[in-house]
């Protein structure tokens, strides 16, 4: 009876025919790059617009009411949800969503803490990045802004990210900023990832990409490093995207052939 | 002379074969009055199985791990999947020439191979089955002595289980054309719609 079974069992799988097949079981370079560019776009890129658009809220708020009134930036566009707790939508590059607790302080103040309810940018395209994330970032609650020197400021949250921007000032009227960034991410499924600007710190400069006169910030030197890790810390994959002025952005992964 | 006498016992010997069957017949008769039939089949694509567990209605972009995100790019993912095909086996009793009451019982063996990109792509195997209980009306519309066409409508239950999951729906099945050939065995086709199985079925029989 036994060899009976064994035999039917034999015959039906070779009977058997496969109904599905996936040819996407493998994290391939196209992956790792999205994945990358999507942590640039969180922690390099949309912390310097999130900032600039809070440090002209800040000058905002400190304007008179008459001056307010001539502010087209800005007037119109806050709502006061709390005591010194601010909810406003800067459209001056990409739309940025911002509410947060002021503590009643100036950005400019040394010492000064906010701390984000919301803290988001959107309609990101590959239009002016030169890589492939497209959508949105926000940061997460409870994220902490704060002025730790001159003309910088450190964005943090628990101890997955710190995110350190200084501001260089204008060249020809386009901002400049230097940021280093360290942080990591974990899931649910085990993987784990890290993502740093290295030793060297990345140039982020305004830049005019469209015939709007807007101008939209974007990575103008440096690297940006991305390795993925399994439980036992072995590496998985890896992508360095590095931006050179002028010159096509690299992307140098563990799927390179 | 001898020989005639010969003939005669054989003959007479085999009168009494026959009474003697005739008579097992009889009794067998009168405790089971119709006629039954025994049948094992194979064939058909298990429909339901495809729905409940498998991945057969989706399209492989929805899978691809295109979305910036380690879950989606480091979680197990599927690589193919197989269907043994829907093994049945039916008893049926035959209370008309033109009409029999089916209890068709069928069963389908499934698995999955996976890869898990966190283990340096290993491969894992996920198994299941499935089992359906599907009494069935039979209409034979042509009933010769060796040839049966029949058309049949059946309404059941079906029982899964898959990578710990477990499902308990009503099942239904539509034979439109079936044909038998043969007398006490016999040989039999049919197309089949329904959950427990789309397309064809064949198989072989012993009608008593």
């Amino acid at each position: 009876m036994k060899k009976a079974i064994y035999i039917l069992m034999a015959c039906m799988s070779v009977a058997a025919c496969e109904i599905y097949s996936n040819d996407y079981t493998d994290v391939d370079r196209n992956n790792i790059i999205y994945y990358a560019s999507k942590k640039f776009t969180d922690y390099v890129i949309a912390p310097v617009e999130i900032t600039e658009s809070l440090l002209a809220f800040d000058e905002y708020m400190q304007k008179s009411v008459e001056e307010q009134e001539l502010d087209n930036r800005f007037y119109g566009r806050i709502d006061m949800v709390y005591d010194n707790i601010y909810s406003f939508k800067d459209t001056y590059q990409y739309p940025v969503h911002c509410t947060v607790d002021t503590k009643g302080r100036s950005l400019h103040e040394d010492g000064a803490v906010w701390t984000f309810a919301e803290a988001s940018l959107y309609g990101i395209n590959d239009e002016t990045f030169n890589y492939f994330y497209y959508g949105e970032c926000s940061l997460p609650e409870f994220t902490q802004i704060a002025k730790t020197g001159a003309d910088t400021w450190t964005i943090s949250y628990e101890d997955m990210f710190e995110i350190e921007l200084k501001y260089l000032g204008d060249d020809n009227g386009r901002k400049m900023w230097e940021v280093k960034t360290n942080g990591s991410q974990k899931s649910s499924v085990g993987a784990m990832s890290s993502f740093t600007t290295g030793n060297e710190p990345m140039t982020v400069k305004e830049m005019q990409m469209s015939n709007d006169g807007r101008y939209r910030g974007n990575a103008y030197g440096g690297t940006f490093k991305v390795e993925t890790f399994n439980e036992d810390q072995e590496i998985l994959d890896y992508c360095n995207i590095k931006f050179m002025p002028g010159f096509t952005t690299k992307f140098y992964t563990s799927k390179d052939l | 002379m001898k020989r005639i006498l010969m003939m005669i016992a054989a003959l007479a010997f085999c009168a009494s074969l026959n009474a003697q069957n005739y008579c097992k017949e009889q009794k067998f008769r009168s405790k089971f009055p119709w006629k039954y039939e025994f049948r094992i089949g194979y064939g058909g694509f298990p429909l339901l199985d495809s729905e409940q567990f498998l991945n057969y209605y989706t399209c492989d972009c929805e899978l691809a791990p295109m979305f910036p995100d380690l879950g989606n790019m480091y979680s197990p993912k599927i690589k193919n999947e197989f269907v043994t095909g829907v093994l049945s086996a039916e008893f049926s009793i035959h209370y008309k020439r033109w009409f029999s009451l089916a209890f068709n019982l069928g069963v389908n063996g499934m698995w999955r191979t996976m890869t898990d990109p966190l283990d340096g792509g290993s491969t894992f195997v996920k198994r299941g089955a499935s089992f359906n209980f599907m009494p069935t009306a039979r209409f034979q519309y042509v009933n010769s002595r060796y040839v049966r066409m029949y058309t049949g409508i059946g309404v059941g239950v079906y029982v899964g289980f898959f990578d710990g999951k477990v499902a308990v729906t009503p099942a239904a099945q539509f034979t439109p054309l079936g044909i038998s050939v043969g007398r006490k065995f016999f040989f039999f086709a049919e197309s089949c719609v329904g959950t427990a199985s789309m397309g064809g079925n064949a198989g072989i029989g012993w009608r008593f």
